[in-house]
């Protein structure tokens, strides 16, 4: 069969067309928009009239004092949260996976979840909350050791474990429901046959569990990179502070600052098509990666 | 998943514009606040060629004139059924007696300058409404750079020298001669000001007289009686700190600002220096004193120690919980924090000052004089008709007329409590000291040097509040009472106990450089000051700092600046 | 199931297990509990920061305050008929673009071009500025329209779909074609009954994005009537503080700061999505799964 029956590729087309018109109204027409970088915007002129400046724009992002540290940090929380997301959502599953309560089971997955769904801006007040220096941890921190308050915001190290730690809190629960899914397909013989070999848990683990769900972990990895360079925006705004700006600062906060100077929308589109590039050559070498290592391909 | 799900538009990025002003020329290098020349066009400006019939500021127009407009609309707001902005008795008066009649184009809300991001979006798309009023803050004169260059604004010099009432003018003069600069480019008026009173920029030290009677102290008159009051209180068992937040200076509640205000010193702010020249507040050495006043109090437990964490709402938590007895706040702190605090505990009983400074003299930041500004659409037909409503909303500010008072400000009103400003475009040029000359009056009725009959309407009715609050059997039953009543019993009060010297910035708005380079050394600026605050480094920091700001373009902004100002 | 006996270090193991997962419940619902307190104190007392999780001064006045505000009713009405129309409209869009593109590039041709589209379009998004600039001209601005087409073409929900009808087993669709059913005939009775765990799954999607996004709504409105439930409750959260308000601002500020009052139209928001998603949990989880295993 599938030879292709011109009739039937019709019917495909026509399928197709009401998305791709909206693609190209609501996508590509306002993408073509992003000339802006190269223009100075004249709003009487509008974007195809305004003059060109050619690469203007871009000399006046590169020309930030602290453009690369801002680059450094953008990339390197990115991949960080990444990575923790990914692990603690995966360890996570495969506790959750061990036990065998049904009823407590669901509960917990249920009840973890809850978090993704909340905003930042009210997360971040709550977690400002908890980490002061009268808030909850540190409470406990005085009563238990007798050790003095941390202050966990204007510390670094500190901070950035905040952030790490506040993130993967939010998103745990909701990456865990995808790696639960594929621990549940697991078939259950495995385990039986491993059991009659005696074998113990951790053996299960690392003989069983993992290599079944390998393609999942890849996938998650690759479908979390998509948005890389992106996030963090409105977690690192509501919580940072001038003390921690050198290891917080991330592209979308520095322009936010800049923006009660700067106001230029061409600066600014300039901004984001320099990170599209930067997150594109990104998603490029992981899908890579993962099709050599993972044996996956995702699109 | 969580990062997978594509929006159409990149979400991040357009909170990241949130405040984003217009596009605008990227490259061709002019100051785009180049606004104050001192050759502005002012009320008596040059004479020009007289029109047809003799204007007259109050006529009706021959014929209905309409124009859009956009306003904000708090969520608060409380109109009468099937009444709206577009529809209702003060417009209605405008309509008949002079044919202007206002259309709304849109509405944002009043939070998070819903309205200035708009404003930025629609000038980006060429499509501003015909009349608009503008706030200053936070970014206001750069917009009508904006507007101006982009060509989109009338030049209102003539329609202000020709139909601006005399009262209107004359009180515009209040304001002083510079008062048109920052709306003037080229000698030509592209915005109608409205100037407020520049005494609510003073910090105001509010203190709890009840703890402080029990520590038999005085109401603190320096920051050494600070100091020791904050102490005391600790002894007391609070928390003997002093509620601060992120923002260290310029900001109106639980800042810094009376420290440096005691060092007669203001970050942040272009000042006149002493040679003349305008000098950059944040690099002044008295600055230096003023953060090593802070790093002490930091070190000696009397600031939050994470501070830099709470916005305004944050850290006036304390006041409300009864935890601290001492706060930076404004005069109008009746209204906000306080009410929270004596709701909580009757016996707060809080008293306002301004604190004396090193030198005995009671100094204080202000603020240009210009709060917001009216512009309109470049080609719109009658603006002339949009000054006349100007006239007769300058006339309403002032309370001068009965109807609308009666509509508007008395009690029991019809709009006395609508919550939203129901002119259909509002000037309003107030004495600069508004205030505490309000209270001197104020004063003198309540205690009968003067007949509350030959007063202003102002005067009466503040004067009626406070003696319905005095004659109320339970003080807390009504808050908006209790909060009208002290705002000038107390409030006010606190401005004139020490006589205040004021320190108006010496130019407002920005220049292309600072948009260029003012994020980074503001950026600096906040890392350094945090960084000695709470001792990461020493106080001599602050010279290096210095010495990088010049180096790293603040010495070009500040030549910028100079040039701009004409000085 | 197992019938092997526990040892007395699986045992141990387990408590731990059980303990962590405990702990990690709790601290998540923390939070909620503690917003839930807040909007149900005194505001006195929330707005000194007292409650912690439970309420001080029980009071229901917060919620009776929100069901006289005409402001946030719009508001959730403005939500709700975004979130119905973004469902109709993504699902059938998404069905109609997955179902030709599930197809093997022999059968469809064309279907490379196509996916490169919709692959391009997910990686290069438009900025903000030529974006309202597409809205306005197509008088879109402050109709439920620009808060629903835009963001109509989920690529990523694409994908998903295309996965999992591609996890339907060829026969079915064999047999059905030998019997001359056309592709439309297929994908509605073949394929999409047998899809509705993804079908459920990408409707979670779309409804919480929906729900949750408030910054369109900023900016594509014309009046605070237009506003979506989550951009109205963004102008009461986010507090970005003017350096210095007169009196008038402060007077119309006070509701604002009433933190009880915040909490329960928060707590408002929260509701629909905590009543969805265990009616949706069941088809999600194996949505999810299949839909994003690999071609």
């Amino acid at each position: 069969m599938a030879r292709p029956r011109n009739k039937e590729v019709i019917h495909y087309h026509i399928m197709l067309f009401p998305a791709i018109v909206m693609l190209a109204i609501f996508c590509i027409y306002p993408t073509l928009g992003s000339v802006m970088a190269f223009k100075s915007f004249d709003p009487i002129k509008g974007i195809w009239g305004s003059p060109w400046v050619g690469l203007d724009n871009f000399r006046s992002l590169f020309e930030i004092p602290d453009f690369k540290r801002i680059t450094v940090n953008t990339i390197t929380i990115s991949v960080v949260k990444i990575v923790l997301n990914v692990s603690c959502a995966l360890a996570f599953a495969l506790l959750l996976n061990e036990t065998r309560v049904r009823w407590f089971k669901r509960s917990v997955q249920t009840v973890v979840y809850l978090p993704f769904f909340l905003s930042w801006v009210i997360m971040a007040g709550i977690f400002k909350d908890f980490f002061s220096v009268e808030g909850l941890i540190n409470g406990m921190i005085t009563r238990l050791s007798g050790h003095e308050p941390i202050l966990f915001f204007t510390s670094k190290a500190w901070f950035m474990a905040i952030i790490y730690l506040t993130d993967v809190w939010k998103g745990f629960g909701f990456n865990a429901i995808v790696f639960l899914a594929a621990l549940t397909s697991i078939n259950p013989s495995l385990y039986e046959a491993a059991e009659v070999d005696g074998a113990s848990r951790w053996k299960k683990l690392t003989h069983i569990t993992l290599p079944s769900i390998r393609p999942t972990i890849v996938l998650i990895l690759i479908l979390s990179l998509q948005g890389i360079l992106s996030g963090g925006f409105d977690q690192i705004f509501n919580l940072y502070n001038p003390l921690v700006y050198s290891v917080s600062d991330i592209y979308d906060t520095y322009i936010y600052r800049m923006g009660f100077q700067n106001n230029q929308y061409e600066f600014a589109t300039a901004v984001g098509l320099f990170r599209s590039a930067v997150a594109f050559l990104f998603i490029f070498c992981s899908q890579w990666l993962a099709e050599k290592y993972g044996d996956y391909k995702v699109f | 998943m969580k990062r997978t799900i594509k929006t159409g538009v990149s979400a991040s990025l357009l909170v990241a514009l949130m405040l984003s002003s217009a596009a605008c020329s990227g490259s061709n290098n002019q100051a785009s606040g180049e606004s104050p020349k001192s050759t502005a066009a002012t009320a008596t400006a040059t004479p020009t060629p007289a029109p047809a019939e003799k204007p007259d500021p109050f006529s009706k127009m021959p014929e209905l004139v309409e124009f859009t407009t956009g306003i904000t609309l708090s969520t608060e707001v409380n109109m009468p059924a099937g009444e709206s902005f577009e529809n209702n008795d003060v417009q209605n008066w405008f309509e008949e007696n002079l044919n202007v009649k206002p259309k709304l184009a849109w509405t944002t809300s009043d939070q998070n300058f819903a309205f200035e991001q708009k404003v930025n979006l629609l000038i980006a798309a060429n499509n501003i409404p015909d009349v608009l009023t503008i706030n200053v803050e936070p970014n206001g004169l750069n917009i009508l750079s904006k507007l101006v260059k982009a060509g989109m604004v009338e030049d209102l010099t003539q329609v202000y020298n020709d139909y601006a009432s005399p009262y209107l003018k004359e009180s515009m003069k209040l304001g002083g001669d510079d008062v048109f600069d920052p709306v003037t480019f080229d000698g030509k008026l592209y915005a109608i000001p409205s100037l407020s009173d520049i005494e609510t920029a003073i910090p105001v030290v509010w203190s709890r007289k009840d703890w402080l009677d029990q520590a038999g102290l005085q109401e603190p008159q320096t920051l050494d009686d600070v100091e020791t009051a904050l102490k005391a209180f600790k002894t007391l068992g609070k928390t003997g700190q002093l509620p601060t937040q992120q923002n260290i200076y310029n900001a109106d509640t639980a800042s810094f600002d009376f420290v440096f205000g005691a060092y007669n010193t203001y970050p942040g702010q272009w000042i006149t220096g002493d040679d003349g020249n305008i000098v950059y507040g944040s690099i002044q050495p008295q600055v230096k004193e003023a953060l090593a006043r802070l790093a002490k109090w930091y070190s000696e437990g009397l600031i939050p120690k994470d501070f830099m964490m709470s916005d305004s709402n944050k850290a006036v938590e304390a006041v409300a919980k009864g935890a601290a007895g001492i706060f930076d706040g404004s005069w109008w702190a009746p209204w906000y924090p306080l009410p929270d605090s004596v709701k909580n505990d009757h016996n707060a009983n809080w008293q306002a000052t301004v604190l004396k400074g090193v030198d005995g003299i009671a100094h204080a930041r202000g603020y240009g004089k210009i709060r917001s500004f009216v512009v309109i659409k470049k080609g719109f037909k009658h603006p002339e008709a949009i000054m006349k409503a100007m006239n007769v909303a300058q006339d309403a500010n002032a309370k001068k007329l009965d109807w609308y008072n009666k509509l508007t400000f008395e009690a029991g009103g019809k709009y006395t409590d609508a919550k939203m400003g129901l002119l259909p475009v509002s000037v309003s040029a107030k004495d600069p000291h508004e205030i505490s000359n309000r209270y001197k009056d104020i004063m003198a009725v309540l205690n009968g040097e003067k007949d509350i009959n030959s007063s202003e309407p102002e005067t009466q009715a503040q004067v009626k509040t406070i003696q319905t609050y005095q004659a109320a059997t339970d003080k807390f039953a009504d808050m908006a009472l209790w909060s009208g009543a002290n705002n000038f019993y107390v409030g006010a009060a606190g401005l004139v106990k020490n006589p205040v010297q004021q320190t108006l910035p010496a130019f407002i708005g920005t220049t292309d450089l600072m948009q260029k380079k003012k994020t980074a050394l503001d950026d600096m600026e906040k890392q350094t000051f945090l960084e000695i605050i709470t001792g990461k480094k020493t106080v001599d920091e602050f010279d290096s700092f210095v010495t990088k700001w010049k180096s790293m373009g603040g010495d070009d902004i500040t030549a910028e600046v100079n040039a701009i100002a004409g000085k | 199931m197992l019938t092997i006996k526990k040892t007395k270090q699986d045992y141990i193991t387990d408590t731990v297990i059980y303990l962590i997962l405990i702990v990690l419940a709790v601290t998540t619902l923390i939070p909620l509990f503690n917003i839930l307190a807040v909007s149900l104190s005194d505001s006195a007392k929330a707005t000194a920061g007292l409650v912690t999780v439970y309420p001080l001064g029980f009071n229901m006045t917060t919620y009776m305050t929100i069901f006289k505000d005409h402001a946030i009713l719009t508001a959730i009405g403005v939500s709700f008929k975004r979130v119905v129309l973004s469902l109709i409209v993504d699902m059938v869009l998404c069905v109609l673009a997955a179902y030709p593109l599930s197809r093997s590039s022999k059968a469809f041709p064309f279907r490379g071009v196509y996916m490169w589209i919709v692959v391009g379009t997910m990686l290069f998004g438009p900025s903000m500025i030529p974006m309202f600039f597409t809205v306005k001209d197509l008088h879109m601005l402050g109709t439920i329209w620009a808060l629903v087409l835009p963001g109509a073409v989920g690529q990523f929900y694409i994908i998903l779909m295309i996965n999992y009808f591609r996890s339907i087993p060829q026969e079915l669709e064999e047999s059905a074609s030998i019997d001359g059913a056309s592709p439309w005939r297929r994908l509605l009775q073949i394929y999409l009954p047998l899809s509705m765990p993804i079908v459920a799954t990408i409707a979670l999607f779309v409804v919480v994005n929906n729900w949750n996004a408030y910054y369109d709504g900023l900016i594509y409105s014309i009046n605070t009537d237009d506003y979506p439930l989550q951009t109205y409750i963004q102008q009461l959260v986010v507090n970005l503080d003017m350096s210095i308000r007169d009196v008038d601002q402060v007077k119309n500020m006070l509701a604002v700061s009433n933190r009880s009052l915040t909490a329960a139209k928060l707590v408002i928001t929260m509701v629909p999505i905590l009543l969805i998603y265990p009616f949706m949990q069941k088809y999600f989880i194996s949505g999810i799964m299949i839909g994003s295993v690999k071609e």
